[in-house]
This record gives C-alpha cells, sequence and structure tokens, in this order.
C-alpha cells in the first residue's frame, strides 16, 4: 500500500507539472483590430500594408486598422482605458479589444507588467535577428518577451557638410571634437554651434541621457561624477555659448527649424529629419552621422492584447508587419529605421539609401531609457531637475543627488 | 489611518506569499497583482463582491500578503469550504501562465473576532490571532512538504465552531497542529484544499515530540532577533497598477482641473511618501461642438485620433451641451454610452467686459448692448461659454425665449441674425492691453482680461454651471474606474478644490466668488431661455460667415437703396464690389462679375426691369452662386432672364417689391442656415 501511495504521489507530481490550462484564445483566429498612432507617413504606409493582409488574407482574419491620438500622453490614456476595461471582461466585450496594440518602447514594460499582454516566444518570432536593445525593451527582467520590435527609432547628428568639407574636418566622435569645431566654426560661419532638445520635456530626458551615457554614465546612477559630467557638458555649452541659451525652450520641431533655416552648424534629432532636410534648400549641404557615444533607443514594439480572442490570427499578424518585406517597404517608402539587423547589410537597400550605413552604425550602438513601469513619472522627475541644472550650473550636484536618490525609488516600483 | 469604527465580530482571512522576499522586484509586482485578482475573482464567485469600505470586504495590505475581513451575513462555512476551493482555483489559473518559480503559493488563515478602527488603524484579538498562526511553523513546514498552491490554517476555537459543525467542511480532512508563537499557544487546524488529506488509519495517531514546542519557540525566535541585529528595513512591494481614468474638460476649466487632477493622483497615494499612487488622471480639452458630435455618435474608435481618448469624466460649461447629446443618443437609438449628472461644479455668469472708462455703472441693458460694439468675434462651436454668448446675442437681437430651430430659420430671422453678428469684429485679436472691444464671455474669463472690467446684465444674465458628467458604458462596466470617479467628484466638490476654483475665477457650488475688485458677490438672475446648441451654433455659423459679393446694381432707385442696406449687412465682415449694369445688358451681368472677380464670391443682382432670357451662353464650369432680386411682377419666371440664371446657377430668384422684404430674402440666402 505504502508503495502504491508513492507512485502515485510521483504521477500527482508529473501533472501537476506538466499540465498547462491553456486559454483557448491561443489559438483562435478571427477579425482583430490593429491600433497605432496616427500615420503620418507620406503616402500612409502602414496603411498600405495592413491591404495588404486583408488582401491576401481569408474573410475571417480581417485586420480593422485604428488610427490613435497623435499626442503620446493621449494614446497612452486610450490603450490603459481600453485594457482595464477589458481585463477579465465577458466573451461579448472581448470583440472591443485592441488585439494588436504598438506601444512605444518605453511603455511595453508598464502595458506587460501589468498583465494586460501575451508573452511571446522568443523562437517563433526569431528574436536573435532583431536589434538587441529594441528586444530588451520588450522584454521584462525574468527574461520573458511581451512584444516584437517593430520600428526604431534614434539619436543622430545632423552636421553642415559644406562648412566641414571647407574645413577639411570629419564630422565628430567625441564630445569634445564637436565642442570644439562648434566654438571654431560657428562664429566664423555665423552659425550656432549646436542644437538639440533641452525643453522641458521628453526631449529633455533622452539627450541629458545621451550626454550622460557619452561620459560613462547611467540613469541608474545619476550621482556618479561621469553622470555629472555629461550634464555639466551641456551646461558648460550653453554657458559658453556654443549652445545658444534658447535650446533651453527647443523641442524636435523648433531644433529642426533652426538648422533648416541654416542656423546651426550642429543638430541632434531623429531619423525623419533627413528627409525633410532633403526637400529643403540645404539638400547637399547636411550630412548624418552617429552621435558621439549612443544614441537613445526609440521606436515601437507590436504587441497581443491578453483581451484577444484570436491571438494565433494577431501573432500571425504581428510576424507580417516585423518582417522582412514590410520592414523594406516601411524603411524605403516611409523612412522608418527597420529593426532586423540583417536589413542594414543588406547591398540593395544600402545602394539606394546610402544614409543606411549611418543608420546602421547608430542603432546598433543605442541604448535603452531606464525601465520602469511608471515610466512617466521618471522621466517627469529627470525632466524636472535636468532642466534646473541647466538653468542653474550652480545647482548640479545637488539636483543630481536627489534626483539621483528619487529615481532609484521610483524605479524600484514606487 | 481611516475613520473610527466601534468594534464589530468578523469573520477574517490572511494571506501570505510563500517565498515573497526571495524573488525580484518585478515578480513581486506581478504576483501582488496576481494574487489581488485571484482574490477578487475566487471572491466573486463565492457571491462576495470586492469592496474597500468597511461593511465590505474592507482589506488591508501587508506586502507579502494582505488581510480582508468578510462581510457580515455571509455564512462562514462559505468563508472556509467554498472560499478556499475557488481561491486554488484561481491560483491555478494564474500559476499556468508562470514557470513555477514564478508561481504564487499561498498560507491563509481564517478566524474570526472582534475588529476595531482607532482611527490609526485596524485592530482586534481575532486579527493578531490570524497573523500569529500564518506565520506559524507548521504552516510554513506543511507548504514545503508537499505541492500544491494553498495551505490553510484556522484557530481552534472556529474548528471547534465551524468546521466540526459541519460535514459539508469536510472536518476529516483537517489535521491538528501545535502553535506556540509570541502570545499564542495551542492547537490549530491545518487543511490542504487542493491536496486534502487521506484521513489517517486507525491506530496510527501522530504524535508530537515532546521537545517540538520548545524548539519552536527557538526556531522562531532566532530569525526575528537577527532581523533587529542586522537592523535590515522591510523591502518595500512594488505597487499594483493605477487606474486610468481620462477627464474631458472645457477650454476655460482645463488649467484648473488639471491642476486638481495631479492633486487628486497624489492624494491617493498612501499615507507616507513612498505609498504607491492608485490613480493616473489624462486631462485633454476639445473644442464643444466636436465633443458632443463625437460623444453622440459613442465614442467610436475611428474618432480616437482626431478627438482623443475616450473620456470617463466630461466637464462641460453648461448643462445645454449634455442635453444635447442625450438627444442626439436617444435620436439614433443608443444606449452604449450613459451619462450621469453628478451636479455642478462652479459657476460662472456670463457678463460683458469693457474698458473702465466706458460706463459709469456695473450694469447693463440687454437692448443697449449695441452701445459696446464692437465686440469681440463669438465662437458658438469653441466652448459652452461661446455657445452662451452667442444665445445672449441671439436672443436679444429676436427677443425670443427659445432659440432653436423654429425660432432661428427662414426668412425673417437671416437678417437680423446678421446683424447681431455684424456687433462683433470680424477678426480675433488680442484684446488687452488696447482694450478697444467689449467682449461677451464668462465672468472668469472677463476677470482674466485684466485690462477689462465686467458690467453685469441687470434683467438676469446667461448661467454656465459647470456640471460633472460621469460617462459610462453598461456594456463594459468597470467597477474600480466607477469608485475612482465617486473620488474625483468628492475631490472637487471639496474645500481645497473649491477654493482652487475660486481663486481661478469661477465661482463654487454657493455661488460664493473670490473677493475681487469689481466682481459683484451676489447671484445673477438667471435668463429664462432653452438653448438648442445644435441648432444655434449652425445659425450663428452661417450668419457669421464672412460674405465678400458682387453687387450688380441697374441703377434704378429701388436697386440703389437695397444695394445700400446690403452693402450695410455685409459691413465690416466682409467686402462688397459694385457693378453697375445697364438693363439691356443683363445677360452678360454673371459673366462679367466672374472675369472681374473669380466665381468664388456670390453675385446679387438688383433689376427693375424683366428682360427675356438672351441665348443661353456657355454655363459657366465652375459652381456659381447667383441671388436676384426683380422689382418687376413675374420678374423670376422661366422665360426671364433671372429665371435663367436661377435655372443655370446656384442660389435663388425673388420676385418682391418691398425693400425690407427683400433685403431679408437676400439675408437668408447669404446668412441663414439651411436645415
Amino acid at each position: 500500500m505504502a508503495r502504491h501511495r508513492w507512485l502515485l504521489w510521483v504521477l500527482c507530481l508529473l501533472t501537476a507539472c506538466t499540465v498547462h490550462a491553456t486559454d483557448p484564445a491561443h489559438e483562435g483566429r478571427g477579425r482583430i483590430t490593429f491600433v497605432d498612432s496616427q500615420d503620418l507617413s507620406s503616402g500612409r504606409v502602414i496603411k498600405q500594408r495592413v491591404d495588404e493582409w486583408n488582401q491576401r488574407a481569408s474573410r475571417r482574419e480581417q485586420v480593422t486598422y485604428v488610427p490613435m491620438p497623435r499626442s503620446t500622453d493621449a494614446y497612452r490614456a486610450q490603450l490603459m482605458a481600453r485594457a482595464q476595461d477589458l481585463a477579465g471582461a465577458r466573451d461579448d466585450v472581448r470583440s472591443q479589444c485592441y488585439d494588436v496594440m504598438t506601444l512605444d518602447v518605453v511603455w511595453t514594460t508598464e502595458f506587460a507588467e501589468s498583465r494586460y499582454l501575451v508573452p511571446l516566444s522568443r523562437g517563433e518570432f526569431g528574436t536573435d535577428r532583431f536589434l538587441p536593445a529594441a528586444v530588451e525593451s520588450a522584454s521584462t527582467t525574468d527574461g520573458r518577451l511581451w512584444a516584437v520590435p517593430w520600428r526604431a527609432d534614434v539619436g543622430v547628428l545632423y552636421y553642415r557638410s559644406d562648412v566641414l568639407t571647407a574645413e577639411r574636418a570629419d564630422p565628430p566622435s567625441t564630445w569634445q571634437a564637436l565642442e570644439g569645431m562648434a566654438t571654431a566654426f560657428g562664429p566664423e560661419y555665423g552659425l550656432a554651434g549646436y542644437v538639440g532638445q533641452l525643453g522641458q520635456y521628453e526631449g529633455l530626458t533622452v539627450n541629458a541621457l545621451e550626454a550622460v551615457w557619452a561620459h560613462g554614465g547611467d540613469a541608474t546612477g545619476l550621482g556618479t561624477p561621469q553622470a555629472k559630467a555629461g550634464v555639466g557638458m551641456l551646461a558648460e555649452g550653453l554657458r559658453k555659448g556654443w549652445i545658444p541659451q534658447a535650446v533651453l525652450s527647443y523641442d524636435e520641431t523648433a531644433s529642426l527649424r533652426e538648422f533648416l533655416e541654416g542656423r546651426a552648424l550642429f543638430m541632434r534629432n531623429w531619423p525623419y529629419a533627413r528627409s525633410v532636410l532633403e526637400a529643403s534648400p540645404l539638400k547637399g549641404k547636411f550630412g548624418m552621422a552617429a552621435l558621439p557615444g549612443h544614441g537613445a533607443l526609440g521606436g515601437w514594439n507590436l504587441a497581443v492584447s491578453r483581451c484577444s480572442a484570436h491571438q494565433a490570427t494577431a501573432r500571425d499578424f504581428i510576424r507580417f508587419l516585423a518582417g522582412d518585406d514590410s520592414q523594406r517597404v516601411l524603411l524605403e517608402q516611409a523612412g522608418y529605421p527597420p529593426t532586423l539587423r540583417p536589413l542594414y547589410l543588406e547591398p540593395d537597400l544600402n545602394s539606394r539609401l546610402p544614409h543606411l550605413a549611418v543608420l546602421r552604425v547608430a542603432v546598433e550602438k543605442a541604448r535603452n531609457r531606464p525601465h520602469a513601469v511608471h515610466y512617466d513619472k521618471v522621466t517627469r522627475m529627470m525632466q524636472g531637475a535636468l532642466h534646473n541644472c541647466l538653468r542653474n550650473p550652480e545647482a548640479r550636484d545637488a539636483e543630481m543627488d536627489q534626483l539621483s536618490w528619487n529615481v532609484a525609488k521610483a524605479l524600484s516600483g514606487r | 489611518m481611516g475613520t473610527p469604527r466601534p468594534a464589530v465580530h468578523r469573520t477574517m482571512l490572511a494571506v501570505d506569499v510563500s517565498g515573497f522576499g526571495a524573488r525580484d522586484l518585478s515578480q513581486q509586482r506581478a504576483i501582488r497583482h496576481g494574487l489581488y485578482e485571484a482574490l477578487r475573482s475566487a471572491f466573486a464567485e463565492c457571491g462576495i463582491e470586492w469592496t474597500d469600505d468597511w461593511d465590505g470586504t474592507y482589506h488591508e495590505d501587508r506586502g507579502d500578503g494582505l488581510f480582508v475581513l468578510v462581510p457580515a451575513g455571509v455564512p462562514n462555512s462559505r468563508v472556509v469550504s467554498a472560499l478556499p476551493h475557488a481561491l486554488v482555483g484561481q491560483l491555478r489559473r494564474y500559476n499556468a501562465m508562470f514557470t513555477p518559480q514564478a508561481g504564487i503559493r499561498l498560507r491563509a488563515a481564517i478566524t474570526a473576532g472582534e475588529v476595531l478602527n482607532d482611527g490609526n488603524g485596524v485592530m482586534g484579538d481575532g486579527l493578531v490571532l490570524a497573523f500569529r498562526l500564518l506565520d506559524c511553523e507548521a504552516l510554513r513546514a506543511e507548504l514545503k512538504r508537499r505541492p500544491g498552491v494553498l495551505a490553510l490554517i484556522v484557530s481552534d476555537r472556529f474548528f471547534q465552531d465551524v468546521v466540526r459543525q459541519d460535514p459539508g467542511c469536510d472536518p476529516d480532512s483537517y489535521r491538528p497542529v501545535a502553535v506556540d508563537v509570541k502570545e499564542v499557544r495551542g492547537t490549530a487546524w491545518i487543511c490542504r484544499p487542493d491536496h486534502p488529506r487521506t484521513p489517517p488509519e486507525p491506530g496510527r495517531t501522530r504524535r508530537t515530540p515532546r521537545f517540538a514546542v520548545p524548539a519552536l519557540t527557538v526556531l522562531l525566535a532566532v530569525p526575528l532577533f537577527c532581523d533587529v541585529l542586522l537592523g535590515t528595513p522591510p523591502a518595500s512591494p512594488p505597487c499594483p497598477d493605477s487606474v486610468q481614468l481620462n477627464v474631458l474638460a472645457s477650454v476655460e476649466k482645463a488649467d484648473v482641473v488639471r491642476g486638481l487632477a495631479a492633486d487628486f493622483e497624489e492624494g491617493t497615494r498612501g499615507p507616507d511618501d513612498s505609498g504607491c499612487k492608485q490613480v493616473d488622471v489624462h486631462v485633454a480639452v476639445g473644442p464643444s461642438a466636436r465633443t458632443a458630435a463625437v460623444l453622440g455618435r459613442g465614442w467610436p474608435d475611428g474618432d480616437l485620433a482626431a478627438a482623443g481618448p475616450e473620456p470617463h469624466v466630461w466637464l462641460p460649461d453648461t448643462r445645454w451641451e449634455v442635453q444635447e447629446v442625450r438627444n442626439t443618443l436617444t435620436g439614433g437609438g443608443r444606449a452604449d454610452v450613459a451619462l450621469d449628472d453628478h451636479g455642478s461644479i462652479a459657476y460662472s455668469p456670463l457678463v460683458l467686459g469693457v474698458a473702465p472708462g466706458r460706463a459709469r455703472e456695473q450694469e447693463f441693458r440687454w437692448r443697449d448692448l449695441a452701445a459696446f460694439r464692437p465686440l469681440a468675434p463669438v465662437d458658438a462651436g469653441e466652448s459652452g461659454a461661446g455657445l452662451a454668448a452667442a444665445a445672449a446675442l441671439l436672443r436679444s437681437e429676436l427677443g425670443v425665449t427659445a432659440l432653436g430651430r423654429t425660432t432661428l430659420h427662414g426668412p425673417g430671422v437671416a437678417s437680423r441674425l446678421r446683424e447681431a453678428v455684424l456687433r462683433t469684429a470680424p477678426t480675433p485679436t488680442d484684446v488687452c492691453p488696447a482694450a478697444d472691444r467689449a467682449v461677451l464671455a464668462s465672468e472668469k474669463a472677463v476677470r482674466d482680461l485684466a485690462c477689462l472690467k465686467p458690467l453685469y446684465p441687470a434683467e438676469g444674465t446667461l448661467h454656465l454651471n459647470h456640471p460633472f458628467i460621469s460617462v459610462r458604458r453598461p456594456a463594459r462596466p468597470n467597477e474600480r474606474r466607477d469608485r475612482v470617479v465617486g473620488r474625483f467628484l468628492a475631490h472637487l466638490v471639496a474645500g481645497p478644490a473649491q477654493e482652487a476654483f475660486r481663486q481661478a475665477g469661477f465661482r463654487d457650488r454657493e455661488w460664493v466668488p473670490q473677493t475681487h475688485e469689481g466682481i459683484r458677490p451676489d447671484r445673477q438672475p438667471e435668463l429664462a431661455v432653452t438653448v438648442d446648441p445644435a441648432a444655434v451654433r449652425a445659425a450663428w455659423a452661417a450668419a457669421s460667415r464672412p460674405t465678400g459679393l458682387v453687387l450688380a446694381v441697374d441703377g434704378s432707385e429701388r436697386a440703389n437703396r437695397l444695394a445700400d442696406r446690403i452693402t450695410g449687412q455685409v459691413g465690416a465682415h466682409g467686402e462688397v464690389h459694385r457693378l453697375d449694369f445697364s438693363p439691356a445688358d443683363l445677360g452678360e451681368v454673371v459673366e462679367r462679375a466672374v472675369l472681374a472677380h473669380g466665381a468664388d464670391l456670390p453675385i446679387v443682382i438688383l433689376s427693375g426691369t424683366t428682360p427675356d432670357a438672351a441665348p443661353q451662353p456657355a454655363v459657366l464650369a465652375a459652381p456659381v452662386t447667383v441671388f436676384s432680386v426683380g422689382f418687376a411682377a413675374r420678374a423670376c419666371s422661366a422665360v426671364t432672364q433671372l429665371g435663367a440664371f436661377r435655372a443655370s446657377y446656384r442660389g435663388d430668384c425673388f420676385e418682391e417689391q418691398d425693400v425690407d422684404r427683400a433685403l431679408d430674402l437676400v439675408a437668408n440666402g447669404l446668412w441663414g442656415s439651411h436645415g
């Protein structure tokens, strides 16, 4: 009797460990809703991709594309509201689920940890072909994957190629070199040295982190000398004047305008600016290079909502959108940097798009902003402190020490 | 923390996640979330609603676990039999998504006793006992020894009074254990709901060794001492996710509401600085005409990109807008959106802001409004305040108490609506510091324009009553959010928020304003007027059309008089191009006008004669609008030139001898709202 009881226990243990309660929605197929921030690309390339899918897919598996508000806060507010309404909802309500959601790289963790997403298999999506930093933005610390990287974005450096050629200088690979050129050539050509995004908003967090990283610091150690040196460099630049004071209120549009209208030597911005500059009088007079140091990774990931009743279709659609063909189209027709590493090496694409090589260097070096469930709180904290550091350089040490402590607390989940 | 409550006898459940401290923070976060979800669902399965109030499932967090008071009236047998089983099911569902290391295994204790809240927290013997039982070694060992997700322990008293008496609670599945934790010594009973124990064969009773109790004490004492010696503070557990609340506010209230929303968010944190924010508020602003239209459609996904996220709280300026949406919803047969009016959060009367030198008194009469022209332009679609200003102007011009489709349509009305519009300036400019125009707006807006002082209408005015509207979707109920909406409302009507409204220039719910120079503290009487927002907006927009036009006059005396009147009605809001023609050239007038001024301007032809239609020239390609007035009888019949114009182009032809009536007809064509 005792022997049999032991066997029974072993069997129970084995069953408990191996039998999983599978959710039928995991293999469900049917109509799905796909949401993304409003498609502002010329030619509405994303809508085209959806139409392409709908043509090829069966009538049962059609995709409805719903563009969302442009403002990041508004987009996120809608996603959260809908996800919360549908958490644990009855089946008949699940049709209102946003099956496939496009999530900013800084929100993916938050949605994952609030359990609004379905974990995805790395093998099924071939994550080793994607940019490691992008995959990291879609994963949680326990190693699970919650989204597939789709569009990448990274900070890059724009420069006046006509000026640098005349001075026989190569684009700077260090901030020191950049400062040197800005102070030497700027006044000579009547140009502001450097413009970036130092207004008190997300752009400041990004620009400041890029400076911090370039000096060997990190977001988790903002009180270290390296981090302070990074921020100090920007503050010094403002004080010395090769970064105009006006930059303290600039966003992407304002800094691009300065550079486009020929008033700046260097500009930090995102890849989208390149096509705008190509269509401007500055065509042929500007170049794009990787930032000295690491650029910040931006971009969007594709995730499957937990409320989805048709997750198999959702996964197939994600595979289609993030696949080689779609990413190629998005790159060529809309200028969105791909998240698939092999695409950057394709000779065909490189010959048609000469800037692809620069983009490749930039994205491979890109780093993520801090992983935080309440990222918006962390970034607001940083924006306030950093803006003060730049306006009042004497306050820098105290501000950054305090900020470091606040950020550590916020990152631990408070 | 909390309101003091007298002692009551309640049953309580305390739970503790096994091995919580050993996980990393992101796992802890996920576990806490899963635990709350599992408890909520398990209670729901047993027919007990999960609420936060004392009489319901009052619960308090303990970092790695929590305790819940069971509402009075729930039979104890359900608590000890159905609930643990439901909980096991929920935990298993959760654990199925994770690796075994990331799953939840729970220790649970059920006791009954007196609990009270002394204002600083909850206390009571039953609670102390529950936590001691939770911590006892026997329970911990039970979970370690055998697999499963839940180990339950009940006090001896509970076992004797409840479990033993009811076979449905399966008393044989419990085994007694000795407990000695701090001040608690005695027996308790452990059960494994997911792994029921086989009853012991007779004759094989387990006997606890004699040294077990002192050994237990020593073992329990050591970690407690170690904690104290090392002085490690307890690790702060991560925060559960916050409820998303979307607020849609009118333009005037945007700033003060944003500030109050931020305060509200902060206020939902726990008592100390490291508390968790429970609510995430997003405040959006939108033009009232668009909001009314999109809400009337049920705020569909297709409108999100243009109109913003779906609102849960709507804070318009006036109740007219709410009624408008309700009418649209019922008219469309929609029940997917429900609006609930929770009363006003503030008030603001409509006043006239003028430069300090322009009026000696603090009052004016509506009929004297013309003396203050020009007024700043009024936009009836931007906000409820703009709508109220337009309504006030229309009311004073037309002298009616109901502004709706019937009173705002028709030939007699259009030219008078135009007169109302002509009181306002054609283009918006900064009112201050020039103070060269008067502003008909809310008292708050006028106060913000520091260079103007408010004049109050003697006979009464329109009120902006700032209602708090909750927007619900009956098909997708979200009780957590409904409770948050209630808390937000309570926040907005509480003292500090009302003070903020007063400081921003509004009147609070009692109509009390902040003391400020020029502001009359008394409540203004309300004008009796019913407003149909859609009709008012349409009428105002039509009457405000900036019209340039071509005025073709044949030189007759009547035509000249009418031409002057029409020019007067175009006023500063457009340009009039005069084109004189002789009666013989009537056929070419349209061509000449288009050649000289393009096809976009409407052409008004005033003719005293009635020549027959000339052989038709080629009809112009671009759509041209032509209004003709013929002073002779049958001037517009099909064979005449004017009749031919009517047939070939947009616009109309009027046979009218009286100049006043002719003006009405032309005005209706140019500035009337049609349909």
